[in-house]
């Protein structure tokens, strides 16, 4: 018997800045469905065919290539000679090639699940009311009582799509964690490094463009305990994070909440979109601030000295005992609420 | 923000948002009722309310799946009795019978007035052309 469809509808682009949370939010589900439903993936922008967990997925999907023109019709032609189960957009359809994906759906009256961030407890609603003709969601952040998620009308809240590594909770907490996948990020990174103690440990997580930059930019790459990660598997990067006194990443949601997760509080490189202005709710700017370049790390110095002396992030900690493998609990409710289409 | 800035703001959001539901839904007449003065500015001139509302309903009235996407706050005042809201927004529409799309980048600004203490009125309304996102560190294409 054949499995069912289910078409994933994602983007991935390199400027203006780097973005790939969306389409790896929608990989590392599709990691986890693979076995129940026949998969397909419709990409706009390039395929990141040096990521670890795509080139792995990659084998076992089907990949659709997008026209330049006419999208909307290629996109018709496609959904409806597939006839999926479902359509999953990875983020609010609002504008271009989502949008359209969306427009197309509707059309042939295919059921439509979307991923979104879990910005706070109004959006839930906002979804609603912004796409009403979208039938679920599955809101990806933390609940501000630490509980792992709820269920409201048709949006389910679960948390960020992470792997507790073996031993969470008890391993040391001895070094920082950089997430720079971008050259300001790593820029700061660099700096922020020249601040700490000589012996301060720490990992850099980079994209292999830009090993050399990192290199010609930070001093302390060969002193024992820095180690620098070029795309590790998600296992690698869960780990260091879960033994990280602070995490310096880009001013990603996924990315901060992540962190929080595992335990991290963090420091984002502010980079554009307004996330420090409007999507960090109150009940997580405890745990979170912003830096606008390398130059103005002095301001956050007495925080991030705090935070290397304090206690870990426990405020959402009681959910790896409930939840021990977020990822595949995701994917469970993906799976269960593709199940409540007609 | 104060308290009291933050009623107003939602106050303003409430108007704003039915605005926003009055073009989506083409609800024209309802439209009128919100913009109840004599002229609104549009992009290099002012025109009258009705002539505004006419230009728009050429552009959409065949249209299909309309979103105004409120995409940012711009600005926001409020002081004795008067307000002011800019927003950046995207206007989206299709095409009836073909999946063509359009899209342009608007900035809408609002300005309110309240009345002895009672409710908030919009009492006038300008749209220029979008503000571009402010990308402080681009990447490299091709990085």
């Amino acid at each position: 018997m054949s499995r069912p469809r289910i078409v994933f509808v994602t983007y991935y682009r390199l400027v203006p800045t780097g973005q790939i949370g969306i389409f790896k939010r929608c990989m590392r589900l599709i990691s986890r469905l693979l076995d129940d439903f026949e998969i397909h993936l419709v990409n706009f922008g390039p395929l990141p065919h040096t990521d670890p967990l795509f080139a792995e997925v990659s084998q076992r999907i089907e990949i659709h290539p997008t026209p330049d023109e006419n999208l909307g019709d290629a996109l018709h032609d496609l959904f409806q000679r597939l006839e999926p189960r479902a359509v999953v957009i990875g983020e609010s359809p609002i504008r271009g090639s989502l949008r359209m994906a969306h427009r197309v759906a509707c059309a042939l009256g295919l059921w439509q699940i979307t991923l979104d961030n879990f910005y706070g407890p109004l959006y839930p609603a906002a979804f609603i009311r912004e796409f009403p003709r979208v039938d679920r969601w599955l809101a990806l952040g933390l609940t501000p009582d630490g509980a792992p998620g709820f269920r409201a009308d048709n949006v389910e809240v679960i948390p960020p799509l992470i792997r507790f590594p073996e031993g969470f909770g008890s391993l040391e907490r001895d070094r920082i964690a950089v997430m720079g996948y971008d050259k300001q990020t790593l820029l700061t990174g660099s700096r922020l490094l020249d601040l700490l103690p000589a012996d301060q440990k720490a990992d850099f997580f980079i994209a292999p463009q830009w090993e050399a930059y990192l290199r010609s930019q930070c001093r302390h790459l060969d002193r024992p305990g820095v180690r620098v990660l070029s795309l590790p598997p998600d296992m690698e990067l869960y780990g260091s994070l879960a033994r990280s006194r602070l995490i310096l990443g880009k001013a990603g949601f996924q990315q901060v909440v992540e962190g929080l997760l595992l335990g991290a509080p963090i420091v984002c490189q502010a980079c554009g979109g307004g996330l420090e202005e409007v999507i960090v709710a109150d009940y997580l700017k405890p745990y979170v601030r912003f830096v606008p370049s390398e130059t103005a790390l002095g301001t956050v110095m007495p925080v991030i000295a705090a935070w290397l002396d304090g206690p870990p992030v426990t405020r959402w900690s009681q959910m790896a005992s409930e939840i021990a493998d977020p990822l595949a609990y995701g994917a469970g409710r993906l799976a269960a609420l593709v199940d409540e289409g007609p | 923000m104060t308290s009291a800035s933050q009623i107003d703001l939602d106050a303003f959001r409430d108007l704003a948002q039915r605005f926003k539901t009055r073009i989506e839904q083409k609800r024209w007449e309802e439209l009128a009722g919100l913009l109840r003065f004599p002229d609104v500015w549009t992009f290099d001139r002012s025109m009258p309310v009705a002539e505004g509302i006419g230009h728009l309903k050429t552009i959409l009235d065949d249209a299909v799946d309309i979103h105004l996407w409120v995409e940012k706050l711009l600005k926001f005042e409020s002081a004795d009795g008067a307000g002011h809201l800019s927003i950046n927004t995207c206007l989206m529409w299709g095409e009836p019978g073909n999946f063509k799309d359009h899209e342009v980048e608007l900035d809408l600004h609002f300005g309110f007035r309240r009345a002895n203490e009672g409710d908030w009125s919009i009492d006038y309304f300008g749209v220029t052309p979008g503000t571009p996102e402010r990308v402080p560190f681009p990447q490299e294409p091709g990085a």
